[in-house]
Parts: structure tokens; C-alpha cells; sequence
């Protein structure tokens, strides 16, 4: 992979070497021969407006320690993205010069939080690609507390301020479904119609799979509930909110009757059912604040425990966290309630022993998965957007600031740069970045100039001012030798 | 003015033959509305309009003289582009973008202080949300024996926010011109089906006057007109009927241009000072584009913040052509303009922008700046005489001239 980013990346450069001289000829040629040059002329000015157009984007972090989500550290790496994706996160990255460099060094990077549920951080209505508000307070909360991607309503969308394209990845990725004791003839009419829907789905199988010509028209889906059958098919998660123990017993065993992994928010009493809902492949939305004492009259366990998470985690149950209350985007909200304290949510279930690593994936990967794009977001790799925050710390520790939010290879939010947090705890320039910002060109320049002159003295001698123009001149004619 | 009307009939009686309406005013400060301070000015009015206008002209004799005092400035009339002259603003949400403000006027007792307040043009808009209408041009109190309507259609409105209706109505302008385009060459291959017929008929027809029947029959190809609404359409895309986008908040601006796409459309924005506008962060592209903004003179606050913004100076100095009405749309607000103006010129706006964005760019977005809006030769004598600066707080409105006559303070002079 590395080898052929770099080939790309030098074929961008040969081509910006060729383009530029040949433009130079042509505009230095005499009209007499201008016949000849007339190709490369079109050429050149071709090159150019392509440039304008459809530029490369490069977008590098430098330095800093990566937390990638995949269980792997990479301490003082680079992150290079192009046109938003990401292409290399290593060490040794060769970076183009017109790429747009941080200087992490110091900081941790984490993928950008998912929040599984959210209403307000687009500030605007359900229909997010027409409503959102990019420069919305709620957006730059979200931001500003690690959220890069927020589900609402149906729809999971990207946080960029500033920008209304390509926000949303995904919708109606859940297939809400009831199976409560409460309603007896509801659960018998759920099994009936995934009966129906298993059959055609079946018959439909069978049908397309049928290669002979006289297969006959396709199976008709009258009174089939086609999201029942997308859900069979594996193309959407099915939904339940439970949180009684015999509830969730219930749809573990409905689950793995037919065949498909339920997700499960809430979830109070899931712990005590741990090993079921593990053997039934199941996702638990759950809130690790969230507390309610047993009810009184059963002996058996249950009620809420904060070992929820760990108990689930260890029991092969993915556990996804989301925030008490979704709305109270403001400042007004109460630490670890609200969507904008995501992360303190997530170290709750930590308290109650989950490991750090199933904490950070709670709130990014497992939230990405259940939404269908994890193959976008959720953890830091090759390929996947290039959406991250950088932090001054632990992102699952409250003492923590994002200090950059970068959204599809781009910066769309830096602390110093808005009011709400830049006053706590500033961002000292001097003490960021102890081997200077490298800069994309200076690093190939080190690289070349082992003679052990300090770098530091081509940088002066690029500041023509002060030095004397004798000198000047002595270089030019020594550049001309 | 006695003295006036004693030059008036000397002139009559030394049997010097002059127009009726000259007339030549001296001033020791004219503020001309295009940046410039005239210092011991003169201006001749004739007709209704300045024929010239400049610093110690000689005033040939028997033409009468308006002396004022040294403490009097002279500053164009000021245009209030975007009112409703005391109407309701109550209105269907409407796509019709060929219905005309004027139709809907009708005039009250508060247009005097409009015209009080120093507004000798309004740009008239129509009630309603979406595209109600075009804005007419009216004159709040017009001079003896004129209309009150100046210019028919000026402006479009649109008022739009973030949301699939609103963005789908801007889509349906150029959508609705489609359809007519199809339409119309449908009609046209009718046309030339119906004449190759015809043709041919007449070619076997050897009879002459049944040939020259069959052909007439078919007649001069006449092109499909579009009805009123999809000409304004067509005159919204070509450019010929500006727009005034009305937006409710920044992000919004993101979301007309995305409906807009590639399309084409003249439009000036209307961005509403309220206490928390997030304006600001479309300013640099706003003022890149040297787009013209109509903005309230207010103090507004960063959302979030409560840092203090002086938005209308921030786009000014951004690029943005500078359009400032009043806050409120009421004779009250009128009343209050140029104080309103003030603050925002001493939280530093630079004063001759200030004054321009009361006149000029009012002009200019009514498209009308070639004949009003400034004092320069050859425009409409619409002028105001205050009792000092224009930005002096204790400045007061002494007469209002239009069209050359005066419609208040006259007897003051």
C-alpha cells in the first residue's frame, strides 16, 4: 500500500514538473513557431484548469500518538489523507508539498466519536440533507465533544460546520420491532409474519437461484412485510427496546429461532442475561449511568448494574453507548447526560470494568456497525474516511479537550478557534511542538542534508531581506557555475 | 422663501425668460452620496433634475437662488428599498414572482412620515413568504401632480430557509422553464409539420387562390408565449429580474446555493440583524463576490459568545456592497434610521459607506442607480436639507425635495 501511494504521489509531482515548463515554453515561444507548440500549449492550460477543478486534497497529521480503534497504538505516526480517505498511517510517510500538515505531536488521535443517538447536533429537522444548520451551536458542541458522526432519526450524518455535502452515509438502517409479554397477540403476530417473510424469502431464494428458463415470474410479496424479510436477509438490524430480564430472554430465543442478530437498547437487566443474548449475537445500546433498583417482589437478580457493559463485553454481547438524554446540546446540559458528554458516558461502563479498548469502541466502532458504515467510520485505517479528533489526553477522561476535530480530511473544529472552551487550559503554541511544525518541504531537505548543518540556516537564507545583495549575487553566480 | 418669489417675479419683470422650475441652490456642504464632500456648492435644478452640480459655479443672473446657512448640508434623499410603507406584511406563501407590489398599495396618512423621515423613494415589496411578487418603486409622498409609483418591478423577493420546500421552490423556477422550453418546441414541430403539409398541398394545387388559401390557412409561425409567471421565470434566469434572497441564518445561504446548483439568478442577499445572527460566517464569501447585502444598522452578538459584531462594517470591509435599512419597518423606524446608522458608524462604519448604503446601493438595487440615489449631473432632484452633518445626532431633516420640488420644509427655508 505504501509503496503505491508514494508512486501516486511522485507521478502528481513529475506531472506539476512537467506541466510548468511546458507551460513556460509556450508562453515564451515566438508566434512564427507557434504551430508547433500549439499541442503543448493545450496541454499546459489543460493541466492547469484541471488543477483549479478537481485538485488533490492532502491532509497530513503529524506526530502524535494514534489510538486507530483497532487495538493497535502507533506512537509519534502520520495520518496522510487524500480527498478525504485515508492513505497511509504509519511511520516514515512521504507527504506532498502542497499538503495541508497538523502538528500532532503531543496529542492523541482517536477516531471521531459515533453517537448512536442524537437530536439537535445538526440543528435542524429530521431531514438533515435539506435542513442542517453547519454553523448551528448544537454541531459545534458535537464537534467540540469528539462526535464526528450523530445518528437522528433514521439517518446517521457527518458533523462538518461549514459545509452541507455529503453529510449523510446512511438511513433506515434499523427495523424497529416489538416483542413485550405485555402484548401476547403481538408476539404471536411478529412470528407469524417472520414465518411468512422467512418463506418467501425462501421461495425468492429459490427463484433466483433457479437458472432454467421456465422459472416463471418472481414470487409476489402481497401482504409480506418487507422489513421483516430485509431484516432475515441481513440487510437491516432489527431494533427492540428492552430492558426486563424475561423480555430480552424472550427475543434472544425469537432471535436465534430465525435466524438474525437483534439490537437491543436499554437493556437494564441484559447482564443477568449476558450468556443468552451472547449466544443469540446480539448489540446492546445501553447507558451505563443509567440506574433503577430491582423490582421488589422477584428474588431473582436484576435492576441495573453498573458491570452491565463488562458483563456483556465478556459474554461475546456488543456493547454500544449511548448518551442518557440525546438532546440538551448546550452548556446548560449535565455532565455525562447529555449527547455532548458521550465519552464520560462510555467511561461509566469502564468503572464498571470494561476495558478501555470496548469503552472506545462503544462509542465508535459498534455505533458505526450497527449503522452500516463501518466500512467508512468508526475506527482509523487505510481506506476509511478521515475523520479523527485530536485530544490533549485520554479521551475517556473528563479532564480531556478535543483540541482539532477532522471531518473527511478537513479541520472543522480547533478549540483555540471557538470561544466555548479556547479560555480553559489555552493551547500554548511554544509548547506544542517540540521539534518545530515540520514542514511537508523541510523534511525531505533533512533527509538530504546529513553533512550535520542545522536546517535551521536554509530557512534564514529563504528570508532575501536580510541578506546583503553582494552575497545575493555571489549565490547566483555560483548557482550559474 | 419670500425672498425666493421676490427674485422670481424680478426675474418675470426684467423680461429674463427662464424655465419655470430652475433653480439653483448654494451650499457650503454637499455630501453627494458617491463618496464625495462638494465644499461651497452649487446646485441647478431644472425639470426635476440637476443639470450641473459642483464647487463655486457661477450662477448666471435671473436664476433664482436658494442661499442656505453655512450650518446646512445637502444629502441625496434617502431610499428605503425594502418596506411595506406601513401595510401589513401578512401574505399567501406564494411562487409568484409576476405579481406586482404596486397592485397591492394603497396609500395611507403614514406616508407623510416616511416622506418626513427623508425617504423620497421606497422600494414597495409584497406581502407574503416564498416568492410573493416583485417590489415596486414608489414615491411616499410624490411631488404636485405625480404618481406615486415610479417604477413598476424592481426586485423579486425571495424568502427562503432550510428545508426541502424551499430549496425544491427555487428548483422549480428553472424547472418550470424547462418544461415551457419543451413545450415551446413541441409547438414549433407542430408548426412546421402542419406548414410541410400544407406546403406540399399547395404544390399539387394549381389554382391560385385556393394555394394561397391552403397557405394562410397555416399562417406566420407564431412562437409560444410564456404565461406571466413563467416569464418572470425566464426573466429571473436571464437576469433581467433580480432577486433579493431574504435569508434567516448563515447555513441557509448554503442551502439556496445548492438548490441554485449551476443555475443562473442575479440576486443581492437580505440578511435580518437580529441579536444573535450567525452571519458572520458567510462574510467572506459574501464579500468575495462583491454581493449586495440589505442588513439592519445594528450591534448584534457572536451566537454563543456575546462578543460584540458590527456585521454591517464586517461585510462592508469584506467586499460586500452595503444596503442598510431601518430596524423597523414603521414611520417610528424611519424616524430612527440615521440614528440607528449612527451606532453602527461609531462601532466603525465608515460614515460615506453609511451614507451610500441610505442611497446609492438603495438606487442600485432597485435598478435605478443610473437616475437616482446620488447628486450628480444629469439624476432626479431628490435631495434633503439637514441642520448639520448627516451623522450628527443633533442633525434634523429640514426639507425634503423630489423631483425637484420640495415636499416638506418648505416654508422653513
Amino acid at each position: 500500500m505504501k509503496s503505491s501511494i508514494f508512486n501516486t504521489g511522485l507521478l502528481a509531482a513529475l506531472l506539476l514538473g512537467l506541466g510548468l515548463p511546458a507551460f513556460a515554453m509556450a508562453s515564451a515561444a515566438t508566434p512564427g513557431a507557434s504551430f508547433v507548440i500549439e499541442d503543448e500549449k493545450e496541454e499546459a492550460k489543460d493541466e492547469e484548469s484541471d488543477e483549479d477543478e478537481d485538485k488533490t486534497r492532502w491532509y497530513a497529521v503529524v506526530g502524535g500518538d494514534f489510538h486507530t480503534g483497532t487495538g493497535a497504538v502507533l506512537k509519534n505516526a502520520t495520518m496522510l489523507c487524500k480527498d478525504g480517505k485515508i492513505v497511509e498511517l504509519g511511520y516514515d510517510v512521504w507527504i506532498p508539498e502542497d499538503a495541508e500538515v497538523l502538528d500532532a505531536t503531543g496529542f492523541r488521535v482517536y477516531p471521531g466519536i459515533v453517537a448512536i443517538a442524537s437530536t439537535g447536533l445538526f440543528g435542524g429537522g429530521s431531514d438533515v440533507t435539506n435542513t442542517v444548520d453547519p454553523y448551528s451551536q448544537g454541531m459545534l458542541l458535537g464537534l467540540a465533544s469528539g462526535i464526528t458522526s450523530a445518528v437522528q432519526g433514521s439517518e446517521i450524518a457527518k458533523l462538518k460546520r461549514g459545509s452541507i455535502d455529503d453529510l449523510v452515509m446512511g438511513s433506515n438502517f434499523f427495523q424497529t420491532m416489538r416483542y413485550r409479554s405485555s402484548t401476547p397477540s403481538g408476539k404471536q403476530e411478529l412470528r407469524q409474519k417472520l414465518d411468512e417473510a422467512a418463506a418467501y424469502l425462501r421461495t425468492l431464494r429459490a427463484w433466483r437461484a433457479d437458472r432454467s428458463k421456465d422459472k416463471g415470474k418472481e414470487p409476489k410479496a402481497t401482504g409480506i412485510d418487507m422489513g421483516l424479510v430485509a431484516v432475515l436477509a441481513g440487510e437491516k438490524r432489527a431494533i427492540f427496546r428492552e430492558d426486563n430480564r424475561a423480555g430480552l430472554l424472550d427475543i434472544a430465543n425469537l432471535c436465534m429461532r430465525y435466524g438474525f442478530r437483534p439490537v437491543i437498547q436499554g437493556g437494564r437487566e441484559a447482564w443477568t442475561v449476558a450468556d443468552e443474548l451472547g449466544r443469540a449475537g446480539a448489540t446492546v445500546i445501553l447507558t451505563p449511568r443509567d440506574r433503577r433498583a430491582k423490582d421488589q417482589s422477584l428474588i431473582r437478580e436484576g435492576g441495573t448494574s453498573i458491570e452491565n457493559a463488562k458483563i456483556l463485553h465478556a459474554s461475546g454481547v456488543q456493547v454500544a453507548v449511548r448518551s442518557m438524554s440525546t438532546g440538551n446540546n448546550s452548556m446548560g446540559g449535565i455532565a455525562g447526560r447529555d449527547v455532548i458528554h458521550l465519552p464520560i458516558s462510555a467511561s461509566f461502563a469502564m468503572r464498571g470494568g470494561l476495558s478501555e479498548q470496548a469503552a472506545l469502541d462503544s462509542i465508535t466502532i459498534v455505533p458505526a456497525r450497527l449503522a452500516g458504515v463501518d466500512h467508512r467510520i468508526g475506527t482509523l485505517e487505510v481506506g476509511k474516511d478521515a475523520d479523527c479528533v485530536i485530544t490533549d489526553g485520554n479521551i475517556l477522561n473528563y479532564a480531556t479537550f478535543v483540541q482539532w476535530a477532522i471531518v473527511d480530511g478537513a479541520m472543522v473544529y480547533d478549540k483555540q478557534a471557538e470561544m466555548y472552551y479556547a479560555h480553559i487550559r489555552p493551547r500554548p503554541d511554544d509548547q506544542l511542538a517540540p521539534e518545530a511544525r515540520v514542514d511537508a518541504g523541510e523534511e525531505v531537505e533533512e533527509m538530504t542534508g546529513i553533512d550535520g548543518e542545522p536546517i535551521v540556516k536554509d530557512a534564514e537564507e529563504g528570508e532575501g531581506d536580510e541578506t546583503p545583495k553582494e552575497e545575493e549575487g555571489e549565490k547566483e553566480k555560483s548557482k550559474e557555475d | 422663501m419670500r425672498f425666493l418669489a421676490l427674485l422670481l417675479t424680478l426675474g418675470s419683470l426684467c423680461g429674463i425668460s427662464q424655465a419655470g422650475d430652475l433653480l439653483a441652490i448654494r451650499a457650503k456642504t454637499v455630501y453627494t452620496g458617491t463618496g464625495e464632500i462638494l465644499h461651497h456648492a452649487v446646485i441647478l435644478v431644472d425639470s426635476g433634475k440637476i443639470v450641473t452640480i459642483g464647487e463655486d459655479l457661477p450662477i448666471e443672473r435671473g436664476i433664482p437662488i436658494l442661499e442656505l446657512d453655512d450650518n446646512q448640508v445637502v444629502v441625496p434623499g434617502f431610499i428605503q428599498p425594502y418596506t411595506r410603507l406601513g401595510s401589513s406584511t401578512r401574505g399567501r406563501n406564494s411562487t409568484d414572482p409576476h405579481v406586482l407590489a404596486k397592485d397591492g398599495f394603497y396609500p395611507t396618512s403614514a406616508l407623510k412620515e416616511y416622506a418626513k423621515a427623508g425617504i423620497v423613494l421606497a422600494g414597495y415589496y409584497p406581502a407574503g413568504r416564498g416568492m410573493p411578487g416583485q417590489a415596486s418603486v414608489l414615491r411616499p409622498v410624490p411631488a404636485d401632480g405625480k404618481s406615486y409609483v415610479v417604477k413598476e418591478s424592481s426586485y423579486a423577493k425571495l424568502l427562503t430557509s432550510s428545508s426541502k420546500n424551499e430549496k425544491d421552490r427555487v428548483r422549480s423556477i428553472y424547472e418550470a422553464i424547462e418544461k415551457h422550453k419543451t413545450k415551446a418546441e413541441k409547438h414549433k414541430e407542430k408548426y412546421d409539420k402542419a406548414k410541410d403539409k400544407a406546403d406540399k398541398a399547395a404544390k399539387k394545387e394549381k389554382d391560385k387562390d385556393k394555394k394561397k388559401a391552403i397557405l394562410e390557412k397555416v399562417g406566420k409561425f407564431a412562437p409560444l408565449k410564456p404565461d406571466a409567471k413563467n416569464q418572470a421565470f425566464m426573466d429571473i434566469e436571464s437576469g433581467d429580474l433580480p432577486v433579493l434572497v431574504s435569508l434567516d441564518r448563515a447555513g441557509t445561504f448554503l442551502h439556496f446555493k445548492d438548490a441554485l446548483d449551476d443555475k443562473s439568478m442575479d440576486w443581492s442577499l437580505r440578511l435580518p440583524i437580529s441579536l444573535e445572527s450567525d452571519f458572520a460566517n458567510i462574510k467572506e464569501e459574501v464579500g468575495k463576490a462583491g454581493t449586495r447585502v440589505v442588513m439592519d444598522p445594528a450591534i448584534s452578538v457572536n451566537p454563543g459568545s456575546r462578543k460584540q459584531r458590527n456585521l454591517p462594517a464586517e461585510f462592508s470591509k469584506a467586499g460586500a456592497k452595503l444596503v442598510l435599512v431601518p430596524r423597523s419597518d414603521s414611520a417610528f423606524g424611519a424616524k430612527n434610521w440615521r440614528k440607528d446608522v449612527v451606532s453602527v458608524i461609531r462601532a466603525g462604519l465608515d460614515e460615506q459607506t453609511a451614507l451610500s448604503a441610505m442611497t446609492l446601493e438603495c438606487a442600485n438595487l432597485l435598478g435605478m442607480g443610473d437616475t437616482h440615489g446620488s447628486l450628480e449631473a444629469g439624476k432626479v432632484a431628490d435631495l434633503l436639507i439637514l441642520s448639520g452633518k448627516p451623522f450628527e445626532p443633533a442633525s434634523e431633516i429640514e426639507a425634503v425635495m423630489v423631483d425637484g420640488k420640495f415636499v416638506h420644509g418648505e416654508a422653513g427655508l
